[in-house]
């Protein structure tokens, strides 16, 4: 990837080249790897799509027909709807309270949970941190499971070797999250006794919603890496470097492997939204605290502040880790840097 | 959930991929799994079909006599907490997901099918707009956004059908677009253009039909998410309500129950499994044999 980069001017004349110093080559490894430019554009790209997630939740308040109603308890008095209507000014004109409403979100002055009466985005934000660690695990051991899998199936000699696992995994893909989280208690928390039901605390409640996740990861990378890897065997660098005597181990790792990481990853980025989806329903099986989990009581609780926050709080998340995604992508394989 | 393989499926048939193409794979052999597979979604559809007929009790019927009972012969896979028999709502249970694949995906079809035929044929700003909308479209976390809609619509089975059409169009758009751009470019289509055939009916004669394999792939694994969608979300408590016989409503009540009675959410959990897994197979079968790749 560095040979990407144009060499520097070369002074001798062209039948011997000059070799590259030490310094050439450290001034290209030491390159940033992606331009400013392209970062600045992907931000931009993320902040346009924040506002236009935010926009629909806007345009879905509207279209209920009462917004204030919709923000207020189902006990509210008509005092405390109208007072609600005046701060969003939700009786002025509907392009006026689209700008409150981007205000009112910048500033954070959303209407307080209706039960806990705590502002609704503190609240979110303080279940972030176990939804990532959940996350980033699940994504982490999904990754890692996946490649092992997809590269044992795409270069076993055995047919045995290359089928059965992939249809364990195509097995594991029909799989609804909550239906395997479910078999998990009921084996290893209810009859084994080896990892406790619900909640956060030690490792060992991790183990099964990192578990649960990761099997959601897993099979579709799998199934990527090693179609890509079989697509990669007839590339004209991996002859080449079979033809210059490498062994077929390094060939399939360094050439081959290394290679077909790239889409991987892309597809990763793509599955970000169905990962949060799964962890949404993974926290709600394990009773895990994260924001999925507070999601789904305010929306079964009627806690309408709590709930759009949560929504817009997992869309932001969203953009942020497509953007991370991209980047990681664009650093891998610099032709994607369009 | 099916996002990432989605687009994977609208790229192979832009561009053909080369798994496809790869020759000595003989389809002589006759598809054993995919006939197992169409076996038991045909066994599920007529037993939920004909629940009413062969089910032993009542979906409704409480029976506090009866609570908790392990599966015996007079319960086949035992009671829940109301003394509700299982047997009986498991097979009622699989109405509203299927109803719910059903016209879920037969909304996003006419929708997708309409945009893509509109956007293949015509090019130009429509082309841009639609595929801009479905883009946006796409990148909201699927069930993020159902549950938007239906904590601020109300839960019902008619939000959560709308909702997962909404989601899952731009599916059969995408494929339809670029199968009526290639397509297009074929000499019979300009033959039958010449011959005088208006723009409306060398759609219908001779471009939809090329189209209708690609349709029974998206369909296929749309109506798998469809229905991923639904349990997933009356598990969650915010598609069927509890009187009603549903798989994710059953899963969801025997999960307190697991360990004195892993009955109430195990048959229901098979059944949605075993339908799952079927519709996967037969997709899988259906995008190798129409040359798509779904991988």
């Amino acid at each position: 990837m560095v040979l990407q980069h144009p060499a520097p001017p070369a002074t001798a004349a062209p039948p011997t080249p000059s070799p590259l110093t030490r310094r050439d080559v450290l001034r290209t490894t030491l390159r940033s790897p992606v331009t400013l430019r392209f970062v600045v554009t992907r931000v931009l790209a993320g902040i346009v799509a924040v506002w236009g997630a935010v926009s629909i939740v806007f345009l879905m308040i509207m279209a209920t027909g009462n917004p204030a109603q919709v923000m207020a308890s189902e006990e509210a008095t008509q005092e405390e709807i109208d007072r609600i209507a005046r701060l969003y000014g939700f009786d002025r004109p509907i392009f006026v309270q689209y700008l409150l409403f981007l205000r009112n979100l910048v500033t954070g002055e959303f209407p307080n949970s209706l039960y806990t009466d705590e502002p609704a985005f503190s609240v979110v934000l303080a279940r972030v941190p176990a939804t990532l660690l959940l996350s980033v695990t699940g994504v982490a051991l999904g990754s890692v499971v996946g490649l092992l899998v997809g590269y044992w199936c795409a270069t076993s000699r055995f047919r045995l070797a290359r089928v059965v696992p992939m249809k364990l995994l195509m097995v594991l893909q029909s799989t609804p999250s909550f239906l395997l989280g479910l078999l998990l208690i009921l084996f290893f928390a209810v009859t084994w006794k080896l990892l406790p039901t619900s909640g956060m605390g030690s490792w060992k409640n991790l183990v099964m919603p990192a578990v649960t996740l990761a099997a959601y990861v897993a099979p579709a990378v799998a199934r990527l890496f090693r179609s890509t890897i079989r697509e990669m065997e007839v590339e004209e660098h991996v002859a080449t470097a079979t033809a210059k005597g490498l062994r077929p181990r390094t060939v399939r790792r360094r050439h081959i492997a290394v290679n077909a990481l790239g889409p991987v990853i892309a597809l990763i980025g793509m599955q970000v939204g169905g990962i949060l989806g799964g962890a949404v329903i993974t926290e709600q099986v394990f009773a895990w605290p994260g924001v999925g989990q507070l999601l789904v009581n305010a929306v079964n609780t009627r806690d309408f502040p709590v709930a759009l926050a949560g929504v817009i709080l997992i869309c932001v998340g969203f953009v942020v880790a497509s953007l991370v995604v991209d980047l990681v992508v664009a650093i891998i394989n610099p032709r994607s840097r369009a | 959930m099916s996002a990432g393989s989605s687009l994977k499926l609208a790229l192979a048939a832009e561009g053909g991929s080369p798994e496809a193409a790869r020759p000595g794979r003989t389809r002589a052999r006759r598809p054993w799994g995919a006939m197992i597979a169409g076996a038991v979604f045909l066994i599920i559809v007529l037993g939920t079909v004909l629940a009413p007929l062969i089910a032993p009790y009542e979906p409704n019927q409480q029976n506090l006599r009866d609570m908790l009972e392990p599966p015996s012969g007079t319960h086949w896979f035992g009671t829940d907490v109301l003394g509700y028999d299982i047997f009986t709502r498991v097979l009622h249970g699989g109405g509203p997901p299927l109803l719910v694949g059903v016209s879920a995906v037969l909304v996003a079809m006419i929708i997708g099918v309409i945009a893509g035929i509109a956007a293949g044929s015509r090019g130009g700003w429509l082309d841009n707009l639609l595929g801009r909308i479905a883009d946006i479209q796409m990148s909201i976390p699927g069930l993020i956004l159902a549950l938007l809609v239906l904590v601020l619509f109300g839960t019902n089975l008619q939000n959560v059908i709308i909702v997962i059409a909404i989601e899952s169009w731009p599916l059969h758009f995408r494929v339809v677009r670029s199968h009526v751009q290639s397509v297009s470019q074929h000499t019979y289509v300009e033959a039958s253009r010449l011959a005088g055939m208006g723009w409306r009916r060398t759609m219908i004669r001779h471009i939809a039909p090329s189209a209708l394999p690609l349709l029974a792939v998206t369909g296929t694994v749309n109506f798998a998410g469809a229905v991923l969608t639904e349990a997933s979300l009356s598990y969650l408590g915010m598609g069927v309500q509890p009187p009603t016989a549903d798989w994710g409503v059953m899963i969801s009540d025997g999960q307190t129950q697991l360990g004195a009675a892993w009955w109430i959410s195990v048959f229901p959990g098979s059944a949605l499994l075993a339908l799952l897994l079927s519709t996967q197979v037969i997709g899988d079968y259906l995008a190798d044999r129409f040359s798509v790749a779904s991988d």
